[in-house]
């Protein structure tokens, strides 16, 4: 059963680090539904927030590095008032994923391009998002009402 | 960790290929339905059923598996329809413009029905 969400009933904060691997995206869902249960926030955005995470960090695993070592992803989670805030840095190259062309929804099944769906997932899923370049770093920055069930 | 294996039974109804997926379609386990789909294309088989009553999460990477394996069913003269989608599945299906694009149906038998 899904517990009823109280407003201003808590807030909280969460700092992830994870490396540039593709596994740790399973480990992050982990610690986001930990999060989501001890602040007794709605399933069905714990769902959402997970596909909003794996997107943006499998983008930046796959596309934002020129080198193979190892890369740090910094997360931090921001609660308050019903309002999940996140920003998500990385050290990879400038790039900014809210600037790709949207891909054709239109277009039947034999044309409809495999790629693209991402980060058009993540614009729909959250209420807010921005992107910035500050000093080597990519910052991509969302906001997301909880209490909202859509 | 938890198991990062995707589980997919293959079951053969007449002409038609039940693969019951499980758990999650994200970007672990996606390429392994990938792979499912390309070998049973390979060894014959065309008409396909997603059955997602056990899937609870899927991602841009599930979609791909499931656009990438459409497709090449439909190349190959044959068809994929989706049954029993929960409802948060469908609500992502929406978003990404996919309903338009599969036959979704409710049961297995109802998908079963959508070849004869």
């Amino acid at each position: 059963m899904e517990k009823e969400f109280v407003a201003n009933s808590n807030a909280g904060q969460q700092c992830v680090i994870l490396e540039n691997r593709i596994d740790e995206i399973r480990r992050l869902s982990i610690i986001v539904e930990e999060f989501f249960g001890e602040h007794q926030l709605p399933s069905e955005m714990l769902f959402k927030m997970n596909l909003v995470f794996e997107e943006i960090i499998s983008n930046i695993i796959y596309y934002g590095y020129e080198d193979d070592t190892k890369h740090e992803i910094v997360i931090n989670m921001n609660l308050l008032n019903g309002i999940l805030a996140v920003e998500i840095k990385d050290d990879g190259k400038a790039f900014n994923p809210l600037a790709n062309p949207e891909p054709r929804l239109d277009a039947p099944l034999e044309e409809r391009p495999i790629g693209g769906m991402g980060i058009y997932l993540v614009k729909h899923l959250v209420d807010e998002i921005r992107y910035n370049r500050y000093n080597n770093f990519n910052i991509l920055s969302f906001r997301k009402n909880i209490r909202d069930k859509g | 960790m938890e198991n990062k294996e995707l589980a997919i039974m293959d079951i053969k109804k007449g002409e038609v290929c039940v693969l019951k997926i499980c758990w999650k379609l994200d970007v672990n386990t996606s390429p392994l339905l990938e792979a499912k789909f390309s070998a049973l294309l390979e060894s014959g088989e065309k008409d396909f059923i997603l059955d997602f009553s056990e899937v609870v999460y899927i991602s841009s990477s599930g979609l791909r598996a499931v656009l990438m394996g459409a497709k090449k069913s439909a190349a190959a003269g044959g068809k994929t329809v989706l049954c029993a989608l929960k409802p948060q599945i469908i609500e992502v299906f929406n978003v990404a413009g996919f309903t338009p694009l599969f036959s979704l149906f409710a049961t297995e038998e109802e998908a079963l029905e959508s070849f004869k």
